[in-house]
């Protein structure tokens, strides 16, 4: 019922215009490429289905497309559950809490490359501090990083360690600002912990948990930084990824258009997830 | 009092060890870049030793190191003044509760942050190699409006919703106009939390890797990019990069101990709402 | 100082008509209060007339032109909101300054009119201070200084009191109406308080949601001893006076009402069912007359009378003892006498007063 002459649309527009750039220029550009044999060269062919047909049966890319999924389901359960113990076990501290947070909140603000950093030296077969420990209490460390059973689970640790902070920080705020009574409710009638937890904390914690975990999933989904950092996608293509394989394909390979193909068909997924989300969230204000 | 004081036992020390755990890896490193060479990998670890600065000083003094630094500081300032400049008045516009199309809009907001890097990044390389953006710092500013525009209005969005409506209202009787209402009355109010929304944009745009690395080269190489750079030479300097590391780190994490409360308020609001 | 008119005001949200047909003329200088239950469209009809809300019909006009379309700060009207809307940012004196320094008054102009409405509202000592470092009450006096600062033709106020204590409330009120007596400006005043509406208004404007009467819900606009002696219909009746006035169903012969057993004289034909009403305060016990046998239920004991709620023939009645009697005891039978120069008259079917003569 405001008068539309309160607030014109034109505060809008300057936002609405760049998004707009920012996002129909490249992806329409995207999808045209993705129909094309383009090189970098002068020549660009239209191609049809080709480079979809390739991405989506193409061996190489078909191992992509699981080593990325498991790292996703892999690194986001781990996150959420880490992230919730956490913020359930540290959210009665009073003292010294603020010195905790800021030390959680450290490798958060490190960027991906210095993470694959830092982690490559720490997992250094012989010089890494990691494997020195183990053998501290009569482990032999493999080689982590540079063996194929071991690269792909090293990347998800590494992950937990940079990552984790966000679900709990999200978690920890959700949990200090859920109401106290349910709570002394339950104490008077003499419910236990696990109890409290099942019934009364992570119903209420639901819409959250709900957002943190599609939002970690997507984050996954696009992992590159840390495995560029660190194995490249290697050994023997153990940690190869979809966005790894993306950029390889275009800058390595120069096959632009098969690249443009990969991104459209994962944007695909992502969109899919994203609604899922919205409509998930929907559901819940619909419920409450 | 004894379950009580157990139940503390345990919250502190799953504190300490996460706290410890989240924080030797960078310690490790930082020792590293002050050790000298024998020291650094000496196996078992030497704990004490006297600190050296040569590392630092050769990480600094590397050709386009302190050049990538500053770049990447140009970068974080013109992303976020862009970023705030377009997206407080349309986070303003979008609070309105009966706008129409504003459901779609922040859809769209969402799908456009979500969406993976390589799908821009490719036509934003042609585009800018055509134009002229190609390896400028300006040009990294505004492809980062990808998700720092949406990042913010979302945020902004979200803490301006907590100041109440009347308030506008009474600005409106008393003859001011919108532009005066939002900046005046809501960015003043909301200041703390447009200070957690240009951390958290900082700390983005700071450690950004894909899009930096297909659209910049030399002049516009961020520091993120120059630490990766390290890597290229045919042995290694473990300390240098190091040293590098650390000075990228520094600032970040200076931003975790100041601004930690912030930061925090920043994401959790950006997620729950 | 202004006259305000409302012509044949629509007002709908979505679907849902929340207003209708609402035509209202309040006189320049007058303290018109509009009362009534949530829903009734009050604080809608005044954000209307302040410019913030639409209309989907009528006209609103301030000192006779019309200003359905204008611009809030077009209009000249000044408004004291619910939450008093202060700004956390701004001082008090900033706070009171806000208007005149977006219309670019000088600023020796802004500090003196700033400095005379401080005083008039008593906050010169805490024209530095921040609103979150005021009180509630010294919060409002910051809204009310704020809106006195303009000058306006009109002041609005939307519940200005329901946040603060109940002990301020009165004194509040009583500077309102000295504040009123000095600026003499026409002021419109929202409250869903009946005590309010009753103790301020020159004139009370009684509005129902639209379910009650489907056609219009402005129920009477009258002063307050009218408004309390000859309610227009059953809805003001009920609303006004606490406790309510007691209400009961009575059939009708060609004498009069037949009210338990007892036929009371009206001097005119009468629709076949009617309801009658009679306020607490004027039953009296024993006494001539109509008189009805009651049994006490239960008594609360206010300290400065006794309400005793009673059971009898014709439904639950309540009446008020003044404490200087004895209280009753619960389960004693008492007689009840209604005097018939306190009864009040209702059509059952369309619930419109009907006067019978005495």
């Amino acid at each position: 019922m405001q008068r539309t002459a309160f607030s014109p649309y034109w505060l809008l527009v300057p936002a609405l215009t760049v998004l707009a750039l920012n996002t129909f220029y490249p992806v329409l550009y995207s999808v045209y490429l993705s129909f094309t044999d383009w090189n970098w060269g002068k020549t660009s062919n239209f191609v049809g289905l080709k480079n979809f047909i390739t991405v989506l049966t193409k061996a190489q890319y078909r191992d992509a497309f699981l080593n990325t999924l498991v790292f996703s389901v892999s690194a986001v359960v781990i996150e959420t559950l880490l992230g919730l113990g956490l913020a359930l076990a540290i959210n009665g501290i009073t003292r010294g809490a603020g010195l905790i947070r800021t030390l959680l909140l450290l490798p958060l603000m490190v960027s991906g490359i210095a993470v694959s950093l830092v982690w490559k030296v720490l997992l250094d077969p012989t010089q890494g501090v990691v494997n020195y420990f183990l053998s501290l209490i009569g482990i032999e460390g493999p080689a982590w990083l540079g063996t194929v059973p071991w690269a792909m689970p090293s990347i998800i640790m590494i992950d937990t360690w940079w990552q984790t902070a966000f679900s709990f920080i999200i978690l920890s705020s959700a949990l200090k600002g859920l109401p106290a009574e349910p709570f002394e409710a339950a104490r008077l009638e003499g419910a236990t912990a696990w109890q409290t937890f099942r019934h009364i904390t992570l119903p209420m914690l639901k819409p959250v948990l709900i957002t943190v975990i599609i939002f970690r999933t997507v984050d996954t989904l696009k992992i590159f930084d840390i495995i560029f950092g660190t194995t490249g996608g290697g050994p023997l293509r153990a940690t190869e990824v979809v966005q790894t394989l993306a950029y390889q394909t275009a800058f390595k390979f120069h096959r632009f258009g098969e690249s443009a193909a990969i991104s459209v068909v994962f944007s695909l997924i992502i969109l899919v997830l994203c609604l899922a989300y919205l409509r998930l969230d929907t559901d819940e204000k619909d419920a409450s | 009092m004894k379950p009580k004081f157990l139940s503390h036992l345990g919250r502190y020390t799953v504190a300490i060890t996460a706290a410890v755990v989240s924080f030797f890896p960078i310690l490790w490193i930082a020792m590293i870049a002050l050790k000298d060479r024998a020291d650094a990998f000496a196996m078992p670890p030497v704990w004490l030793f006297t600190p050296v600065w040569e590392h630092f000083e050769k990480a600094w003094m590397t050709s386009g190191f302190s050049g990538a630094f500053l770049n990447s500081v140009m970068v974080c300032v013109m992303g976020n003044v862009l970023a705030f400049a377009i997206g407080i008045p349309a986070a303003y516009m979008l609070n309105q509760r009966r706008m129409p199309g504003r459901k779609a809009i922040l859809v769209w907001l969402l799908i456009s942050y979500m969406l993976p890097e390589f799908l821009f990044v490719i036509p934003v390389y042609v585009l800018y190699q055509q134009i002229g953006l190609y390896d400028t710092v300006i040009g990294l500013a505004v492809i980062y409006q990808i998700f720092t525009l949406p990042f913010t209005i979302w945020l902004v969005r979200a803490f301006f919703a907590d100041v109440p409506a009347s308030l506008a209202e009474a600005a409106r009787l008393e003859g001011a106009t919108t532009w005066q209402i939002i900046w005046k009355i809501y960015v003043p109010i909301a200041a703390p939390g447009l200070a957690a929304t240009a951390i958290l944009n900082a700390i983005k745009m700071w450690n950004e890797l894909t899009i930096a690395l297909a659209l910049t080269f030399n002049n516009a190489q961020t520091v993120t990019l120059a630490v990766a750079g390290f890597r290229g030479y045919a042995s290694i300097d473990w300390g240098a990069m190091s040293a590098a590391s650390i000075i990228v780190i520094l600032p970040m994490a200076l931003f975790a101990i100041l601004a930690q409360r912030h930061i925090v308020q920043g994401l959790s609001l950006g997620s729950v709402k | 100082m202004a006259t305000v008119s409302l012509r044949n005001i629509d007002i709908s949200y979505g679907s849902a008509k929340v207003v209708k047909a609402l035509n209202m003329d309040i006189a320049d200088g007058e303290f018109t209060v509009l009362v009534g239950p949530s829903g009734c469209g009050k604080s809608t009809i005044l954000r209307l007339i302040a410019g913030l809300e639409e209309r989907s019909a009528g006209d609103v006009l301030i000192d006779g032109a019309v200003v359905s379309e204008a611009d809030p700060a077009a209009r000249n009207v000044a408004m004291v909101f619910q939450n008093y809307a202060l700004y956390p940012n701004m001082t008090v004196a900033e706070n009171i300054a806000f208007g005149m320094k977006i219309r670019k008054v000088a600023q020796a102009k802004i500090n003196s009119a700033v400095g005379d409405v401080a005083r008039m509202v008593g906050l010169t000592d805490h024209l530095a201070k921040r609103p979150g470092k005021l009180s509630g009450g010294q919060r409002q006096r910051v809204a009310l200084a704020r809106a006195i600062v303009r000058h306006p033709k009109v002041f609005l106020f939307d519940e200005p009191l329901s946040n603060l204590d109940a002990e301020f409330r009165a004194s509040i009120r009583l500077e309102l109406r000295q504040l009123h007596k000095s600026l003499k400006s026409t002021m419109i005043y929202v409250t869903h308080d009946q005590v309010e509406a009753m103790t301020m208004g020159d004139r009370i404007a009684v509005l129902a949601p639209i379910g009650v009467n489907g056609s219009h819900n402005l129920m009477q606009f009258d002063t307050p001893d009218t408004i309390y002696r000859k309610p227009a219909n059953l809805f003001v009746a009920r609303f006004i006076g606490s406790p309510k006035m007691n209400t009961f169903e009575v059939a009708t012969t060609a004498e009069g009402l037949s009210i338990a057993g007892q036929t009371v004289a009206s001097g005119q034909h009468l629709p076949p069912k009617v309801v009658v009403g009679i306020r607490p305060e004027h039953i009296e016990v024993g006494g001539s007359g109509l008189t009805l046998p009651a049994t006490v239920k239960v008594t609360e004991n206010l300290g400065h009378e006794y309400l005793v709620f009673t059971e009898t023939a014709l439904g639950p009645i309540t009446l008020r003892i003044a404490d200087r009697y004895e209280c009753p005891k619960d389960g004693q039978a008492l007689s009840l006498s209604l005097p018939q120069s306190r009864l009040h008259v209702f059509d059952a079917a369309t619930g419109a007063r009907i006067e019978i003569a005495d």
